[in-house]
């Protein structure tokens, strides 16, 4: 039930976003912050400027849709592949990359992401460069732990002795397999890269001023909190539908093909 | 324990150096882009030198450790304050803040967890209780305190003025705290679920012992060592989390003075920021190790 309730509310939302993609709506300041009519127009309510707030919400959904889409597209075989070679590669090697990756896990992500604004500023590259950060070294050690308990296997043990090279294994038994497991974390990567694009712009080192992407909205509202506090949780809570859909899609996914028993 | 003192302080250079070496990957002129992005007035060679920018790397770093060791972090560029009055404080702040969203979420989710774990070993299959956990890990998975900290922030204290409206560490630490709790509590569920429903456990409750001794003797304390494992790593974690929180919350801890510093370019205060919050982070992630080496040795880090 949940899973099909799911998949509706992503088919319904990302079409939504793409439909409203053309509107572009002007200041109304007579009709601004209106509180949401269950009824009738504004469903939820409308902002400072008098814009729609579900048509504005939608619109930064699409930004920061995009965006992690973006951002998956370029962690997304960059982990597969990492973490396929650092499994495979000699003990000495292995040993240095698992201590930078255990640095970048244990360290703050945040303070990674707050170094790069402070060289570089703010915008769209910061954004991209920090939710790569974010979520590249957490990807690598998924992918590399997975990758070693297959390396376990009878079958490798077996590939091996028969004279099969590193590569020949790498690439004819532990890719398709760490691809697979890879492709049933995608969902889960998608939205916790949503989650962080919205803490980060958040905290205002995220997108640039004036842009509406999600984690904008939901910074907006915050200073709104007495006078509209629906602001706060109606940009808020497709957000939560959106991720937690996504998370339900990949425990379903790892149930089906993963844990078959 | 000597590799780990050695390793502690080479984390500890490098995050010095990064931290401080920062300001020199500007593209282009440091001086000139920090002067345009705050707006300050200022004479360019006073800033330069006093940012050790007249120097090079190589001298300017030891000189700067000298003083971080004698304890001069140096003055900010934006009211002239010293950076050590600036972070001392915020640093005791955010300590404060995430020991106490660390109580909030082990209490929250020892409480689900086990209740959901009790009742399995009961019943033998999943229930209620489960259900609830279930839910919760999902849903706390999929919300940011960028969501649940506004809301809070409107229901306890603009609504019902339950917790004071700017500063209120208790209601910080509980929105933070729920958002760790709901994976920790199906962790401990299963865990002990699994010990529950073993041998040693029905034994137990063969001889007569109460429920709530075999609940916790022979459920969750063989099943402790993962968890503890698992929970006392986040420590780190919970210090980037309350970067957010301090600024939702108003508190005026590390994460609310480095990112204003950040925004504003006041490099003085943006390195010793760095740097703190990363030996905060650090200092984290080695006693969550030790704690849970003392508890269970099996898992000893290498």
């Amino acid at each position: 039930m949940i899973n099909a309730l799911s998949s509706y509310w992503l088919i319904l939302w990302s079409i939504a976003t793409v439909i409203c993609l053309s509107w572009n709506e002007g200041h109304h300041l007579n009709e601004a912050l209106i509180s949401p009519r269950w009824i009738n127009y504004p469903i939820f309510g409308t902002d400072p400027f008098g814009r729609d707030l579900l048509l504005l919400t939608l619109k930064g959904a699409f930004k920061s849709m995009s965006m992690a889409i973006v951002a998956t597209a370029v962690i997304f075989p960059i982990s597969v592949s990492l973490g396929l070679i650092i499994a495979i590669a000699n003990e000495g090697a292995k040993q240095i990359a698992k201590a930078i990756l255990d640095f970048f896990i244990s360290f703050p992500a945040f303070i990674l992401a707050l170094a790069f604004v402070a060289i570089i500023g703010t915008g769209w590259h910061t954004l991209i460069a920090s939710l790569f950060l974010f979520m590249l070294p957490n990807a690598v050690r998924l992918n590399l732990v997975k990758t070693e308990s297959l390396l376990k296997e009878d079958y490798i043990l077996a590939a091996s002795a028969m004279g099969a090279s590193r590569f020949d294994i790498s690439l004819r038994h532990l890719a398709p397999q760490v691809l697979q497991f890879a492709l049933i974390k995608l969902p889960n990567l998608f939205s916790r890269l949503l989650i962080a694009e919205a803490a980060l712009s958040f905290m205002g080192i995220g997108a640039p001023l004036g842009e509406t992407t999600w984690g904008m909205l939901l910074s907006q509202s915050r200073h709104y909190l007495i006078e509209a506090p629906y602001m706060a949780f109606f940009t808020g809570l497709p957000l939560f539908i959106t991720v937690f859909s996504f998370q339900q899609i990949s425990e379903n996914l790892e149930f089906r093909f993963i844990r078959n028993h | 324990m000597l590799s780990g003192i050695i390793r502690f302080f080479i984390i500890v250079t490098l995050i010095f150096i990064i931290s401080h070496s920062l300001i020199r990957l500007i593209p282009g002129d440091p001086i000139a882009a920090i002067l345009e992005e705050s707006g300050l007035v200022i004479d360019t060679e006073t800033l330069r030198a006093k940012l050790g920018l007249d120097r090079s790397l190589w001298v300017q770093l030891p000189e700067t450790a000298i003083a971080y060791a004698k304890g001069e972090f140096g003055t900010s560029i934006i009211g002239n304050k010293s950076v050590s009055s600036l972070i001392f404080p915020s640093f005791l702040i955010s300590v404060k803040l995430g020991l106490l969203t660390f109580l909030v979420a082990v209490f929250i989710s020892f409480s689900i967890g086990l209740a959901a774990a009790f009742e399995i070993g009961n019943k033998k299959k999943r229930g209620f209780f489960s259900t609830i956990c279930s839910v919760w890990a999902g849903s706390t998975a999929a919300t940011s305190i960028a969501w649940i900290g506004p809301i809070f922030l409107y229901l306890f204290s603009v609504k019902s003025s339950v917790f004071p409206i700017t500063g209120s560490f208790l209601l910080a630490s509980i929105s933070l705290g729920i958002l760790y709790s709901g994976f920790w509590a199906k962790l401990i569920r299963n865990q002990t679920a699994f010990s529950l429903l073993s041998q040693s456990a029905m034994g137990a409750r063969a001889r007569g012992s109460g429920e709530l001794r075999i609940l916790l003797k022979y459920g969750f304390w063989p099943a402790s060592g993962p968890v503890f494992g698992y929970i006392f790593t986040q420590f780190g974690r919970i210090i980037a989390g309350t970067f957010l929180c301090e600024i939702i919350f108003n508190l005026p801890g590390l994460g609310t003075l480095t990112t204003e510093a950040v925004l504003s370019r006041d490099f003085p205060v943006i390195q010793a920021g760095i740097f703190f919050t990363s030996i905060l982070a650090l200092i984290g992630n080695i006693l969550g190790d030790m704690i849970r080496t003392m508890i269970d040795p099996r898992g000893a880090a290498v």
